[in-house]
């Protein structure tokens, strides 16, 4: 007998203040409407903002300046991150210049590229906010469960080498996207301010209280684990035989979030429990969404995610209701293998012969110059453009005869260099935190300049300058970018202080362990220092850092554990 | 011991001799000698009046807002006295038109206020006077001495307005009246002199020596006695970019007997900047260190200039003055002119551009005397006693205007605005009945405000807070941006969830290009009429010249909705409340 003492089925009443708050939203209305003609504040009042992430839209505010504008009697520096819906992170070129121009009209700091290989915009105000969601809808794009409690972009890794298979893939990553999604009214009504009939039961698949939590769906196609599969709610690993897309193994339960303060809150690795078949795919995601749905924690969101649901009522559980719900139980896996999780960055071509180009975009951001030389490089660009969950930009469908030309132009406009850049690069992820995300302790994305090269310094100094090691830097545990699967990660806990994760594989199959908690930068160069210098004397022939720190036993050292105060 | 006179009375070791002769003589002898110096006064030149019919006194009277006016008119009833001329010192806030039947002779000292209006205790009495139904004053001979500020642009107006006034309900003017610009000691005095010469004399009762004493009792704050305050805070609201910074200032209000309600002001004792006492030093080629007295007291040249001395607007006098220093011809032709030309040609320059356009060499006792005392700046305070009681609030802005080829700074809003936590400023209580809570506690406010306009009206939403019967409240505030100018929406948000502000409009021009102060008034035409017609008051606080956009646009379109002349009756009505600088 399944415990259901926290799910959907007990009274509303008991359920986290965040269920009731859905369950009033009339599908996700709210006040959010009123909200947006209230001029004394520049934000959203009330709980509209929790309501306002189903729609894509984050309220946040300038952190740097809220203790000067209290001072001044002001209130925070409100302004709102947009994040789009792009399943695959397909682009046509006119789409990336409609977002190119909506970036420059009305968002700061330019254009990031996330790891989900969507689009955000930091910096909208909320007197804009409705004329930027008609933009971005007149480029057949939208921002719908970009956020919220339900199914969040669906992404999908590539392989260039197997274009059919890879387009087969991506088309069944927007089916699932376009199954999954919210089909609430409230969405055109607020935004398109179309007025359509509302219905007691406008998400008939969701029901008015959605998910517990976000619940994210993610397709990959080996060698390559670009998309971190393993750290996905539900991952689908394409089996590829003699050039056929045979079917997918699924893995169930991974995610990175955690609390420090909470030792039964923790990231957890997706686990491969079965196979099934292409045009399946789609419908079983909509299938294991209804699951969490069902059985999801509602009463502690931090215990909410599909990962505990699975701890809490064990795989044989799932498997069972899985075989109910969908009728027969699930395949045996089939073998597989992954080699690495970062982009291969330059050109690749598909088996189909059309090229593809990776450039290397430093933490996703597309700013200043590199947004201006980007904007004329695709003023004369006949392919199209494919955002990487590594936060890179690709270059797709490039036919033979363009490639030539194109690399000059690359060159003339001074990106070329992003073809090749130094190779730890491709291997390093930073999230966005300070200073609109609310919940960053530390620096990530502006640290990186400086971290990045210092690592380089520090890897030169042990000859390791042509060895890969994947480094990813967080704000905060909540691991955006995806540091738990890193062989090096830093996660912040406070300004200028982070935990040190190490042993991460190389391609993102196994969790990085904390090996010093509350270190300054002083200290953590002076431990990878030490490792480096023994990784250098102990490796043996092409072995990556991560095994080398597992197979030493380096990693069952006691954690240093060292006080921010 | 008395008062001491204008330093233009006597020069200050003459007074010195005369007030330890005073004192080392008894009551018979000091009466004795204010009989031998009345009997005196008497040989003053002019015909010699009838003498006064027994009963009937001369009535002296005055009314203004800052004491200016009464102390006047103190002074001159002492004198009156000394000279054996009957007179009683009335208070035109007290006194009734009818009363005016009693009297022979009236002394009218009046100031004029707000924007050419009478001082606010004033009211009644101008109302009353300017009435169809006052009565014919065929009886009554009168003079009035109208004290004014001549950068205002409607000069001692009120003055005007009842010398005028008097004559034409019948009552003769025996001496033309009097203008006095801030310098009004000097020619107060003379016009005194001259209205003393002309009156009969007869047995002196001695009220003005009373309310002198009443005077000199009650320790109050005024100009001349400021309250000593501490800084607490100047914190800077506004974007640090911005070229004309809003501030606001705390300050530290240790007396009890300081008495405001919301609605009132400060005035402020500004001191000039350093750099232009320097210049006005240099280009006198004075030492700070000059031994000067000013209004009796003897003190070094260079704090006369800090704390005492106007140094940018010249006064006509100082024209006069300057002119017969420099011997310059240009000079002497302003001054040759009707005195409306002069005044024209005094917005034009300012001191120290007199002073180095034609070169002269005062001596210092001299300049002190000609320039004219530096004014006390008022600022409307922003909190409710009853909210915070032992503090001040200011909301203060940098005051740029353009002269000649460059941009200047005002003295009291520079002076404000560099002041640092511990810094020590001399304020007194300035009333400002006329922009008051209405006394009816429910009766609905609509308060409109552009920049530190908000002051008051953040001293009045603290107050409603406190307030028994809620009363509703409509506030609509113009800036420059909203993110950056917002002033004080921390607080205003928060008295909005409280429900002590029923309604904020905003305005900013940045944002919104097209909108004025009045577009939301019209945007909520319909709210509007209801308030209005609910009785409520209508508050317009700030910039005179947007919020008289702003009224103009306002009263038109209640006007239209209602009929004309509706908002002129609420203005009559005093339910139009203005506070324009
Ligand atoms: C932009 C992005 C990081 C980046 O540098 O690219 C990002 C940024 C934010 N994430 Fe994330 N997350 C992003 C991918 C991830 C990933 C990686 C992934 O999904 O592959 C994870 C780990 C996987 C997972 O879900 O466990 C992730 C786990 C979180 C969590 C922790 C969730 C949990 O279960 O504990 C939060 C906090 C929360 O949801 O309460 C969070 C919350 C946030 C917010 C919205 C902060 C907030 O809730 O106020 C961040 C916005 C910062 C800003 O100013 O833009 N983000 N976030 C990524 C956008 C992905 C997208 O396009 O949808
Ligand atoms: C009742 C009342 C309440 C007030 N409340 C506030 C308040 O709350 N906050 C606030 O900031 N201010 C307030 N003011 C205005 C304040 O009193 C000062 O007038 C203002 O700060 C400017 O004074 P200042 O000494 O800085 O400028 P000043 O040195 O006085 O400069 C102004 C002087 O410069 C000259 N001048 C000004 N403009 C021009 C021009 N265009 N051309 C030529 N000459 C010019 C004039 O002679 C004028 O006297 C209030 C005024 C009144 C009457
Ligand atoms: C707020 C305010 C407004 C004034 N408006 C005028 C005016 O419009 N015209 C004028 O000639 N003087 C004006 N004055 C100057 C006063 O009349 C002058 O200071 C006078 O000496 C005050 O005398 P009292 O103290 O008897 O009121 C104004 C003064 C203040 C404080
Ligand atoms: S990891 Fe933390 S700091 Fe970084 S973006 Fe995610 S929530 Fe913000």
């Amino acid at each position: 007998m399944v415990d259901r003492s926290s799910d959907l089925s007990q009274p509303i009443d008991t359920l986290n203040s965040n269920e009731q708050l859905k369950a009033r939203s009339r599908f996700l209305r709210g006040n959010i409407a009123e909200g947006l003609n209230d001029t004394l504040t520049g934000a959203v009042p009330g709980d509209d903002p929790l309501l306002m992430k189903f729609h894509g839209i984050y309220q946040q505010d300038d952190r740097d300046l809220r203790a000067d504008r209290l001072r001044r009697k002001l209130e925070p520096n409100h302004q709102f991150m947009v994040r789009m819906r792009i399943p695959g992170g397909q682009l046509s070129t006119a789409q990336w210049q409609g977002i190119d121009a909506i970036s420059r009209r009305y968002a700061e700091r330019g254009i990031r590229i996330t790891t989900r290989q969507t689009v955000q915009l930091h910096g909208i105000r909320k007197p804009q906010l409705r004329a930027m969601m008609q933009a971005i809808r007149d480029l057949g794009l939208d921002t719908i469960a970009a956020c919220g409690d339900d199914s969040r972009g669906v992404v999908c890794g590539s392989n260039p080498a197997l274009s059919k298979v890879h387009q087969q893939v991506a088309d069944l990553a927007r089916e699932t996207s376009d199954r999954l999604i919210p089909k609430t009214g409230a969405y055109p009504e607020i935004w398109y301010q179309e007025d359509r009939p509302v219905s007691d039961n406008e998400d008939p698949v969701y029901g008015p209280l959605y998910l517990p939590r976000k619940f994210k769906v993610g397709y990959v196609i080996p060698p390559v684990n670009d998309i971190d599969v393993y750290g996905q709610d539900l991952g689908l690993i394409a089996i590829v035989e003699g050039g056929e897309l045979r079917g997918f193994n699924i893995c169930v339960g991974g995610g990175m979030g955690q609390l420090d303060t909470r030792d039964d809150s923790y990231p957890r690795l997706a686990e491969v429990l079965g196979f099934i078949n292409p045009d399946e795919a789609p419908a079983f995601a909509e299938i294991v969404m209804g699951i969490q749905r069902d059985y999801g924690d509602r009463k502690d969101r931090h215990r909410a995610r599909f990962k505990y649901t699975l701890d809490r009522l064990g795989n044989a559980w799932f498997l069972e209701e899985l075989a109910q719900r969908r009728g027969k139980p699930l395949a045996p896996a089939l073998p597989f293998e992954f080699t690495q999780n970062g982009d291969r960055l330059g050109w690749q071509q598909g088996g189909d012969g059309l090229w593809e180009a990776t450039l290397y975009i430093e933490n996703g951001r597309v700013d200043g110059a590199l947004r201006d030389q980007l904007q004329g490089f695709f003023q004369q660009y006949g392919g199209r453009v494919r955002l990487t969950t590594n936060q890179n930009l690709q270059l797709t469908h490039i036919g033979d005869y363009e490639r030539e030309q194109i690399n000059w132009r690359l060159d003339d406009l001074g990106l070329s260099q992003r073809l090749s850049p130094n190779l730890q690069a491709a291997h390093t992820l930073s999230c966005v935190a300070l200073p609109t995300c609310g919940l960053a302790m530390a620096e990530a994305e502006r640290y990186m300049p400086d971290l990045m090269a210092m690592f380089n310094r520090l890897k030169a100094q042990y000859g390791l300058q042509d060895t890969p090691i994947t480094l990813r830097v967080t704000g905060c545990p909540n691991g955006c970018a995806r540091p738990y699967l890193a062989e090096i990660a830093l996660t912040g806990r406070a300004p200028g202080l982070y935990n040190l994760y190490l042993g991460g594989s190389f391609h993102g199959d196994r969790l990085a362990r904390l090996y010093a908690s509350n270190v300054n930068e002083a200290q953590f160069v002076d431990v990878l220092a030490q490792l480096f210098e023994r990784f250098a004397a102990g490796r043996q022939d092409q072995e990556y850092f991560g095994d080398f720190l597992l197979r030493e036993g380096l990693l069952d050292a006691e954690t240093i554990a060292v006080n921010p105060r | 011991m008395t008062a001491a006179p204008p330093a233009s009375l006597f020069p200050a070791q003459q007074w010195q001799q005369i007030e330890q002769l005073l004192r080392s003589i008894d009551e018979r002898q000091a009466l004795w000698l204010s009989g031998y110096l009345a009997a005196a006064s008497q040989q003053a030149p002019g015909q010699a009046p009838a003498p006064q019919p027994r009963g009937k006194t001369v009535l002296i009277a005055h009314g203004g807002e800052t004491g200016n006016s009464r102390s006047v008119a103190l002074a001159l009833g002492e004198q009156a006295a000394k000279a054996g001329i009957p007179a009683q010192v009335e208070d035109l806030a007290q006194l009734r038109v009818r009363q005016l039947a009693k009297h022979e002779h009236l002394l009218m000292i009046c100031s004029t206020h707000g924007d050419g209006d009478p001082p606010e205790p004033v009211i009644p009495f101008f109302e009353a006077l300017m009435a169809d139904s006052a009565p014919a004053l065929g009886h009554l001979q009168f003079s009035v001495l109208a004290l004014g500020d001549s950068t205002y642009e409607h000069f001692c107006l009120t003055g005007h307005q009842l010398d005028q006034r008097l004559e034409a309900l019948g009552a003769t003017r025996i001496h033309p009246r009097q203008d006095c610009d801030v310098d009004y000691h000097e020619p107060s005095r003379l016009w005194g002199d001259a209205v003393l010469a002309l009156l009969p004399k007869g047995e002196v009762a001695a009220p003005a020596q009373d309310a002198l004493r009443q005077e000199t009792a009650g320790r109050q704050f005024t100009k001349q006695n400021p309250l000593q305050t501490e800084v607490l805070e100047n914190q800077c609201l506004s974007n640090s970019a911005r070229e004309v910074p809003i501030h606001h200032i705390e300050l530290a209000l240790e007396a009890e007997d300081f008495s405001l309600s919301p609605g009132d002001a400060v005035g402020v004792l500004a001191d000039n900047p350093p750099a232009l006492i320097a210049a006005v030093l240099d280009a006198t080629r004075l030492s700070g260190d000059a031994a000067v007295t000013v209004e009796g007291e003897p003190l070094p040249l260079v704090q006369a200039l800090r704390q005492s001395l106007d140094l940018t607007i010249p006064s006509v006098r100082f024209l006069e003055f300057w002119a017969e220093l420099s011997q310059a011809d240009a000079l002497r032709a302003v001054c040759a002119s009707p005195p409306k030309e002069q005044r024209a040609f005094l917005k034009q320059v300012q001191v120290l551009e007199l002073m180095a356009d034609y070169p002269a060499a005062p001596e210092p006792q001299a300049l002190v005397e000609a320039l004219r005392p530096l004014q006390p700046r008022l600022y409307d305070v922003a909190n409710s006693l009853n909210t915070v009681g032992d503090e001040l609030h200011l909301n203060v802005k940098l005051w740029r205007y353009a002269f000649r080829d460059s941009l200047r700074t005002g003295i009291g809003s520079r002076y404000l605005l560099a002041l640092e936590p511990g810094d020590t400023v001399r304020v007194y209580p300035h009333r400002n009945t006329r922009f008051h809570l209405p006394e009816e506690p429910a009766t609905p406010v609509i308060l409109i405000a552009e920049g530190t306009g908000i002051a008051p009206y953040r001293a009045f939403i603290q107050e409603l807070a406190l307030a028994p019967v809620p009363r509703p409240c409509w506030l609509v505030f113009a800036e420059h941006r909203f993110e950056e100018d917002f002033l004080y929406q921390l607080e205003l948000q928060q008295a909005h969830q409280q429900g002590h502000l029923q309604h904020v409009d905003t305005v900013f021009y940045d944002d919104q290009p097209d909108a004025t102060l009045a577009t939301p008034l019209l945007a909520h035409a319909q709210r509007l009429l209801d308030w209005v017609e609910r009785g409520a008051h209508v508050y317009f606080c700030g910039d005179k010249d947007r919020l008289t956009q702003c009224e103009d646009v306002v009263g038109e379109h209640i006007d239209r909705q209602l009929g004309s002349p509706r908002w002129q009756q609420y203005s009559k009505d005093k339910r139009i409340h203005r506070n324009l600088y």
